[in-house]
């Protein structure tokens, strides 16, 4: 499903060279709920952008479902990724003006909108967002924003979530919450890869990734 | 859910960047449209103000000795009335407000005074503005200050000249000049008076060329009358049409810089405005770019604000400038101010096309900044 090949990603900072992916080479298979584990600035959200299609390796490959995402155009890639990869952030990024159920239905291809409007309802039902569908980001909590972004990364039924420190603002309960959305995700078939320091994910996980320095510090 | 709902929700949401984008666009047209209209009106009171010093351009018969009218302002020759008209149907010339005059210098009353026939002003097509000159009605006079003071005339009193009765409308306001000295009446009853039926001695108008450079408007003017009618010859009071030109020029260089200052201030504005609205959607222009939004629909984003920005601003800044033109316009062009200083409906629809124009290339470069941000690093970054 997944597979990197000697990824090694550079950035030039003042101070020098960073090496944020140093030569990884991981294979992630369908159906996995893969925790990466590590410190701050280990390069585990630069692991998931880059399996993303949103931030090109200096060196190695980057496969998803058999595709060499870097050797799509960027209008491809940004098709591949609303296809097949769902995305839920930290920070939640839902936008301020939009409507729960707007929010995501951001995430809907414009030509099929009309479609996945009762999708949309239903994943807010089951995330047991149905009476906020209407109200704005800033009315929810913490715990109701994640699952909010979580509904908007499923909309499109994607064969991958990608989940960059998703319970980091979340207390324990809402934490525990949205990971086991993650992990029902999962059973349904589809493949999660969490960063993370928390301990929730590590508790669903079928695998723990550890990251350091941008290498593979073990597996578990 | 679609670009346009979209803009609209993130105005509603933003309405303080939204209005202060507004105010700046408003401030640019309103700035914009008060000063067009300020200048078009300058330009009538310049052209009302002129008055005093005469029209500029003079055509007389071929025949006419050219030596004694620049002496006496008088034409010793007349030529056809109908010269009028053929000048007057005339289609892209550089010249307008033609007036037909037939003078002489007579003796009446035992001093000699100048009896002025004046036809009704009248412009070439599509060149109507309102009357540089007085009308005299058939059957009346205007009669000098210093004549009328010499031979006790006063308004209303009934005269006759030549036999001609004509009754007084006014007793003119002392010039100081020739004009101390004449008798104006309608051009009929001077042909009459003088027995020269369809004759007149002068066309007077002002020309159109006052931005003109690299050549000589009377050059141009007398190319193009003549080839008009020949039997001519064509005289242009330089003094006149050179204070003309310059007053006209000064006003349009002074507005142009003062609006180019407005509208640089305002794009400035506007453009800042768009990278702090930029700035502030960093991580929301970042989130869609992950969804697979392309550089086209978040480009769409901010273009279509921009658009809206301007159309209102057009809308409000029209209405604002026009607004103040008439407040402080009459004040300024007393002469003309009722009949000119009106809403410049022509403006409103220039500031409908470049208001929305001039807020999207405000906004074009903050647009392309938003378009290319990396979303990883934005992401990454939050």
């Amino acid at each position: 499903m997944i597979a990197l090949d000697e990824t090694t990603k550079l950035y030039e900072t003042r101070g020098g060279e960073v090496r944020a992916l140093d030569g990884i080479s991981l294979e992630i298979a369908e159906g996995e709920f893969v925790a990466v584990r590590g410190p701050s600035g280990s390069g585990k959200t630069t692991l998931l952008m880059a399996v993303a299609g949103m931030l090109r390796p200096s060196a190695g490959t980057v496969r998803v479902s058999e595709q060499d995402v870097y050797q799509l155009s960027q209008r491809e890639r940004a098709g591949f990724r609303a296809r097949n990869i769902g995305f839920v952030f930290q920070m939640f990024h839902l936008v301020p003006y939009l409507s729960v159920l707007e929010n995501v239905m951001l995430a809907a291809p414009v030509d099929e909108r009309g479609n996945r409007l009762g999708a949309a309802s239903d994943l807010l039902d089951q995330l047991g967002l149905a009476g906020r569908a209407t109200h704005r980001p800033s009315e929810l909590s913490a715990g109701e924003k994640q699952r909010t972004a979580i509904a908007r990364a499923l909309l499109n039924r994607p064969k991958i979530i990608l989940a960059d420190e998703p319970t980091g603002n979340l207390d324990p309960g809402n934490a525990e919450t949205v990971v086991s959305h993650l992990s029902d995700f999962q059973r349904g078939g589809g493949t999660v890869v969490v960063a993370t320091h928390g301990p929730a994910a590590g508790q669903f996980a079928t695998r723990v990734v550890q990251l350091r320095e941008g290498k593979l510090d073990g597996r578990a | 859910m679609s670009t346009v709902r979209m803009i609209l929700k993130e105005l509603w949401h933003r309405k303080v960047n939204f209005l202060l984008g507004v105010l700046a666009v408003t401030t640019a047209v309103a700035f914009f449209v008060a000063f067009q209209t300020a200048a078009r009106a300058s330009n009538r009171e310049t052209a009302r103000l002129m008055l005093s010093m005469g029209f500029n351009l003079h055509v007389i018969a071929d025949s006419a000795d050219v030596g004694e009218f620049l002496m006496t302002g008088i034409a010793s020759e007349t030529m056809p009335e109908s010269y009028l008209n053929t000048l007057a149907t005339q289609k892209n010339i550089s010249y307008n407000h033609l007036s037909a005059v037939l003078e002489k210098q007579i003796s009446w009353r035992g001093v000699r005074i100048i009896l002025t026939g004046l036809a009704p002003e009248v412009c070439p097509p599509g060149r109507t503005k309102p009357a540089m000159i007085f009308q005299v009605e058939p059957g009346t006079a205007y009669v000098g200050h210093q004549l009328a003071d010499l031979l006790g005339i006063k308004q209303g009193d009934a005269i006759g000249v030549n036999g001609k009765p004509l009754k007084v409308a006014r007793c003119l306001a002392e010039s100081g000049g020739i004009d101390d000295m004449r008798v104006q009446c309608h051009l009929r009853d001077a042909q009459e008076i003088l027995n020269q039926p369809g004759r007149i001695s002068e066309i007077q108008a002002v020309d159109c060329l006052c931005f003109v450079e690299g050549a000589d408007p009377l050059d141009i003017l007398r190319q193009e009358i003549s080839a008009i009618l020949p039997g001519t010859q064509i005289l242009q009071a330089k003094s006149v049409a050179d204070a003309r030109a310059k007053q006209r020029q000064m006003v349009y260089k002074t507005f142009s810089l003062m609006v180019s200052f407005v509208v640089i201030a305002c794009g400035v504005w506007v453009g800042v405005l768009t990278i702090m609205n930029v700035r502030e959607r960093q991580t929301e222009i970042g989130l869609l770019r992950a969804l697979g939004y392309g550089a086209g629909k978040i480009g769409g984003l901010f273009l279509g604000k921009a658009m809206i920005t301007g159309v209102a601003g057009a809308v409000i800044g029209f209405l604002g400038g026009a607004a103040l033109a008439l407040v402080f316009g009459p004040d300024i062009f007393r002469l003309t101010a009722r009949t000119t200083v009106q809403p410049e409906w022509s403006v409103f629809l220039q500031a409908l096309i470049v208001a929305p124009l001039f807020a999207v290339v405000a906004s074009f470069i903050p647009m392309m900044l938003a378009v290319a941000y990396d979303p990883a690093t934005t992401l990454r970054e939050e």
